[in-house]
């Protein structure tokens, strides 16, 4: 019985499993995956692009406004801004999908903007909805900004459909002349979730007043696009204002996730100096004189930078010794008389004197800067990572008597080698 | 069987169904009746006059006592190929092949010569497989003048070929030619086998064969080689395959097959290894080109618009707007559009051809974008894929099949469809193995010493061994 | 249908770098942090001997298949009992393998779809690609490896200049402990060297070469550690964030230029390396289960393991949850007892088992080295 059993489920499956029902089978299945993309839309339709996206906390609301890629006659980029506002991120993003009926697509965004009171109050919820559920890019970049959301969402809109301009290219660039690093999600994660929780990133600023290092771009007024919570922008029609948005050079950071303090330009670079992820730099020495200088201001260039850092710890006293080695080149000399200089063609215009000079200054901006980082207690030299990992032991011993105040206690050495060029 | 002269001719005739073209002549030969029966379509007369005619209406010595047969055969028929026949079915057999049968009364057996007509185009270079530099013979459509291109190039006593008759109704004459002593001794039987237990009317063209001769009879890929040029065949020859030649085609079948073999062009060995090497490349970004493209661009479009750089997605989002149709229909309507126009177009006259281009490709294609049909990627994206079809053109036909499915199971499943596709083909042909040769060799499996002329070439003098991917006589792999 | 050496360390370095690349270094750095490169390269390490030691065994199986080996060894009751020991160790890999498959395709790929539909394609291409036997999956392996290799070393090096070797010190800091537990508890992502065992019988030693296993070996190990590398010196502190870590180093280091983000189709490759290996460890699984229950036909356990592939689909949502539950103590020790312990056992039952018969088993093996360098003049090309 069983094998005749056995033989009967036998030939059922070989029926079933027959050249020409399994064509059969195929076939259906081929039908089911392919009736449904028959009638399927391109992504790029169903669901709004978003390229760029702000957010900011006003009157208690998270507010967002996005820049939504739009297809347009030519072949150039056109976008249209959309804004929402909730009680959550959520929500005000939602707000924007329900009153324009897509999907939010972030997948190509590549800017998350920060408004000041966002920052204020913490940044990371927000980043963290963004990118975990959103599935922001954590690679996209991070500004922070002012002025109005709506207005520096269109102003940023309208700096690329105008001037062919992209803001999170100018800010990527800032990281080699004015940045120690990315300014994007990622590292502002790492720095945050690191011991001393500093987080860095870009500002932008957004005026009506003309300024230097502005860039000019066209306003717009502000329409309701019908739902309740959601406004809606678009480029063109209404009476224009004029707008600037500027970098110049400013970086906001944050402690906790909470914006700390901005620094300017000049402390940026001062620090820049220090550390080795930033590559470029200038000094600037004055008074400079000797056989071919007289009381010249020297803007010096920095081709190359080595930097080496030594913690130790001498009698319990941590050592914080820094090997700078630059090569250089002098880019604008400016003096009352160049006569004497511009007929020494031959000459090596990196003097002793100069090199004097440089060392001087930097010596002084290092100070400069370690002050004003045991000031405002922030860790801008990586000086607990260097200490945690090359002296781990002594450190933490360290840490345990000075706490939060580590910077305080700290021996600061600097060793500084300059030579030209050639 | 004994012979009359002239009911025998009549009783051909009658065989033959009265045929027109059934021609005879009667001769009084020394007092007996000689008929000359033969097709006259495919006798060459002049040789009929001269070898036949001629030597026996002028044949004047004593033949007294003797047997007029061997008479004939011994000292008055001037052709270099005379058979005897002592039936009378296999002498028409032959006379339909060309023979000229001689009918000599009261004799028990007949003389067939050989006085086939060969008529044949002359020698040209194969549309299919143009050079730049290299030779410029191609095959014809006589089997005869086929093999006198081959012998031209095989001056060896190793040069096998074995001639049979295929097809019940056309007797067409197959010869297999390989070398003996460099092919591997198992596949010649084993195609040899195989052919001659072809039960068929007719052998048409060599690729009536094909379909015997393939291992995966329903399968979309080619298994059996094929080429249209001496030079081509001789090389294959000389790395251990096997020849199918057959009357009345100009293209000659090739065994073992590996789908390298199409990769390679005999271009390839006419000029610099470096150059070589890289075409190969093109050729290889040319099929993946080809299959994939209009797939992965569906796929894109449809599911991972993510993955597109934001100035490109912006390129598309433009030139997709409005369009009517649903990008997967859009796509499968221009490759629809596409194929029509190919087929077309080989199928139209040469004269008709140049304006059919124009106004497919030009006008249609124009105005369809212009309209709003279609857009231009789309266009662009097809044209391409179907521009790098032929790239390999002895793959083409199966590329446009695979590029359709390319696009369904794009379009169904995105780019992971679209891998799992690639892993299933290459699954599929991994175990294509036939006469001894994997199929995806030397690839896989990976055979270091092919790897001279597989992906990239060395020189010539670097090649000293025959590829071990081609099954061939081991004793024999080193070239000497 | 045996395949050749090559071809078995090609398998070898697929199945080493197959599981490494999705949420293992992102989980080994909750426990052992900047050691974690250290825990996986020990790991590796102990798995690549264990593969000489599997291929000693299978050399001295001969002919036989695992199970027959296994029954002049131990009886037939204890070789069923390890065999489902086995089917265990390679039913989690699958698991392992699909679930990860399936979060990757989904998050990195998709945005709205139907897994169920997804996975029968995988589903006809996992059942062909077993039925068709060992030796397809080795030439699939050998056709695809390359450019996964490429893909691979691609990403390293595009994201290797954003590296701080910093966050890598100090070393040992917390002492070895935690490693070891790190170790024991993700050990069931490694274990790479498991399906050998299915393969008994089936290899062709005669063109073996051990320096060209040593070789993809190491070089699976070096493009481990490399990307390791990468990914805890670009994410540091960040890494248990990351669950995905080749597409996530892909991304990360995608910023500006535009034509990076083509990366991706690289990172795709990596869906193809996931399918061979489910394909290998489904053939295992479907093998296994024809030993133990005595299957003549190999329909039936195709079907079995097809039918468990199409399981997988409907367990789990939650990445982090699924690799709790079923990663953690017994992945491990089945892992353990699977890999590490039953290679020895073996070994040393077939020691006791030889040593009566010792020299003619000498005689034996000097024939069998004699019977190997003849047959490695013949020159071997269809496997």
């Amino acid at each position: 019985m069983k094998t005749k059993q056995k033989s009967e489920i036998k030939k059922k499956l070989k029926s079933i499993f027959s050249p020409k029902k399994l064509v059969l089978w195929l076939s259906i299945l081929i039908l089911i995956f392919t009736v449904p993309a028959f009638n399927k839309s391109a992504m790029s339709q169903t669901q709004a692009i978003v390229t760029m996206l702000c957010v900011d906390k006003v009157d208690d609301k998270i507010k967002v406004a996005a820049t939504v890629l739009t297809p347009s006659q030519d072949k150039k980029a056109n976008f249209q801004v959309y804004s929402g506002e909730g009680d959550t991120l959520g929500y005000a993003v939602d707000s924007i999908s329900l009153a324009i009926g897509k999907e939010m697509g972030f997948a190509q965004c590549k800017i998350m903007a920060l408004g000041e009171n966002i920052c204020k109050e913490g940044v990371m919820q927000a980043l963290d909805y963004m990118t975990r559920t959103k599935k922001v890019g954590r690679n996209a970049v991070l500004v922070s900004f002012t002025g109005d959301i709506i207005d520096f969402t269109q102003a940023v809109a309208n700096l690329n459909l105008e001037k062919s301009l992209r803001l999170d290219r100018i800010v990527s660039f800032d990281k080699r002349y004015i940045l120690t690093q990315d300014s994007n999600i990622e590292t502002f994660y790492i720095g945050y979730y690191s011991p001393i929780s500093l987080g860095i990133m870009s500002k932008v600023k957004l005026s009506t007043n003309e300024e230097f290092n502005a860039i000019e771009v066209a306003g717009s007024d502000v329409g309701n696009a019908g739902g309740s919570n959601s406004d809606m922008t678009s480029t063109g029609g209404g009476q224009e204002d004029k707008k600037f948005i500027m970098n110049d050079g400013t970086v906001s950071l944050f402690k906790q996730g909470k914006h700390y303090i901005d620094m300017s330009l000049d402390e940026v670079k001062k620090a820049n100096i220090f550390v080795n992820d930033a590559q470029k730099g200038t000094v600037v020495v004055d008074n400079v004189t000797d056989h071919i200088y007289s009381d010249a201001k020297v803007v010096v260039n920095i081709l190359k930078k080595d930097i080496s850092i030594e913690p130790s710890f001498n009698n319990d006293t941590p050592v914080y010794k820094t090997d700078v080695s630059l090569t250089v080149f002098i880019d604008e000399v400016i003096e009352e008389n160049p006569s004497k200089r511009l007929l020494k063609r031959n000459q090596d215009f990196l003097t002793n004197a100069l090199i004097e000079k440089i060392k001087e200054k930097m010596e002084t901006d290092m100070r400069e800067i370690v002050a004003y980082c045991q000031d405002y207690k922030i860790d801008l030299l990586g000086v607990y990572k260097h200490f945690y990992a090359l002296e781990n032991k002594k450190f933490e011993k360290y840490l345990d008597e000075k706490g939060e105040d580590y910077l305080s206690g700290i021996d600061y050495q600097i060793n500084i080698k300059v030579k030209s060029e050639n | 069987m004994k012979i009359d002269a002239v009911k025998t001719v009549d009783e051909i005739k009658k065989k033959l169904h009265d045929s027109g073209d059934l021609k005879s002549r009667t001769v009084q030969f020394f007092g007996t009746q000689i008929s000359l029966c033969y097709i006259a379509p495919i006798t060459d007369n002049e040789l009929l006059n001269n070898t036949l005619i001629y030597p026996l209406i002028n044949f004047s010595s004593e033949i007294k006592g003797k047997d007029i047969v061997e008479v004939l055969n011994d000292r008055v028929l001037a052709n270099q190929e005379v058979t005897i026949f002592y039936d009378l079915k296999s002498a028409v057999d032959k006379m339909l092949a060309g023979n000229t049968l001689i009918l000599v009364d009261g004799a028990d057996k007949i003389l067939g010569c050989d006085l086939e007509k060969i008529t044949v185009r002359a020698v040209a270079e194969p549309p299919t497989s143009v050079v730049i530099k290299g030779p410029r013979e191609g095959f014809t459509e006589s089997l005869k003048f086929n093999l006198a291109l081959i012998r031209k190039r095989v001056k060896s006593d190793d040069f096998v070929v074995k001639m049979f008759e295929l097809g019940k109704m056309t007797k067409t004459q197959i010869a297999v030619v390989y070398y003996d002593s460099i092919a591997d001794k198992s596949v010649v039987n084993d195609v040899l086998k195989r052919l001659k237990s072809i039960k068929i009317d007719g052998v048409i063209d060599s690729h009536y064969l094909v379909s015997y001769l393939q291992r995966n009879k329903k399968s979309l890929f080619k298994q059996v080689g094929d080429t249209e040029k001496p030079d081509i065949l001789v090389a294959k020859m000389l790395e251990g395959r096997v020849g199918i030649i057959v009357d009345g085609s100009p293209i000659v079948l090739t065994i073992p097959f590996i789908l390298l073999e199409d990769l390679q062009n005999s271009d390839d060995y006419y000029s610099q290894p470096i150059r070589v090497t890289f075409v190969r490349a093109l050729r290889l970004v040319g099929v993946i080109l080809a299959v994939l493209l209009p797939g992965i661009y569906i796929a894109l479009e449809l599911y991972h618009y993510k993955i597109l750089p934001t100035e490109f997605l912006i390129t598309i989002m433009n030139s997709t707007q409005g369009i009517p149709f649903s990008p997967f229909i859009e796509i499968l309507f221009v490759i629809l559009l596409f194929e029509i126009l190919y087929e077309a177009n080989i199928r139209m006259p040469q004269y008709f051809g140049m304006a059919m281009s124009i106004v497919g490709a030009l006008i249609l294609g124009e105005t369809a974008v212009n309209a709003g049909l279609v857009s231009p990627p789309a266009v662009m994206i097809v044209a391409l894929s179907g521009i790098t079809f032929y790239i390999i053109p002895g793959q083409a036909s199966q590329f446009s099949i695979l590029r359709l499915l390319g696009v369904i199971i794009g379009a169904s499943l995105g780019i992971y469809g679209i891998l799992l596709f690639c892993v299933f083909i290459l699954s599929y042909l991994s175990n294509f193995d036939s006469y001894k040769s994997a199929y995806l060799a030397p690839t896989a499996p990976y055979i270091e010493e092919d790897q001279k002329d597989s992906y990239m070439r060395k020189t010539i003098d670097e090649m000293k061994k025959r590829p071990h991917a081609i099954a061939s006589n081991e004793s024999n792999k080193i070239r000497r | 249908m045996k395949i050749n050496y090559r071809q078995l360390s090609i398998i070898t370095f697929m199945s080493f770098i197959a599981l490494k690349f999705l949420a293992l270094p992102s989980l080994l750095y909750l426990e052992s942090k900047n050691m974690s490169m250290f825990v996986a390269l020990a790991l590796m390490i102990i798995d690549g001997l264990y593969v000489f030691v599997i291929l000693d065994l299978m050399k001295k199986s001969g002919e036989k298949n695992i199970y027959e080996f296994m029954k002049s060894c131990l009886g037939k009751v204890i070789s069923k009992i390890i065999l489902i020991l086995l089917i265990l160790k390679y039913a989690l890999v699958i698991g392992n393998i699909s679930k990860g498959l399936e979060f990757f395709v989904v998050e990195n790929l998709y945005s709205e779809y139907n897994w169920f539909v997804f996975v029968l394609p995988l589903m006809i291409l996992i059942g062909f690609m077993i039925y068709k036997g060992i030796r397809n999956i080795a030439r699939v392996s050998e056709m695809v490896c390359w450019a996964i290799v490429i893909g691979l070393i691609y990403i390293a090096l595009k994201a290797l200049s954003g590296i701080d070797v910093l966050s890598f010190l100090p070393f040992f800091l917390d002492g070895v402990q935690p490693l070891l537990n790190s170790a024991y508890r993700h050990i069931s992502w490694f274990g790479s060297a498991t399906f050998l065992f299915m393969l008994f019988g089936f290899v062709d030693f005669r063109s073996e070469k051990k320096l060209k296993m040593i070789k993809y070996i190491i070089f699976a190990i070096l493009i481990v550690q490399l990307l390791y590398f990468v990914f805890y010196g670009l994410f540091e502190i960040t890494s248990p964030t990351h669950n995905y870590c080749i597409s996530d180093i892909s991304q990360f280091s995608s910023t500006y230029s535009a034509i990076d983000e083509l990366s991706w189709l690289v990172v795709s490759m990596w869906i193809v390396a996931q399918a061979v290996q489910l394909a290998l460890y489904s053939y295992c699984l479907a093998q296994a289960l024809k030993f133990l229950f005595d299957i003549k036909g190999n329909i039936l356990p195709i079907i079995i393991v097809i039918l468990y592939l199409l399981m997988w689909s409907f367990i789990g949502e939650n990445t982090i949850r699924m690799e709790r539950i079923f990663f953690s103590h017994f992945a491990s020790i089945v892992t353990l007892l699977a890999q590490y312990i039953l290679p020895i056992i073996l070994e040393i039952v077939y020691a006791i088992k030889h040593r009566k018969g010792k020299n003619s088993s000498k005689k034996r093996v000097r024939d069998e080295n004699k019977a190997k360098i003849r047959d490695k003049k013949e020159v071997k090309v269809n496997i």
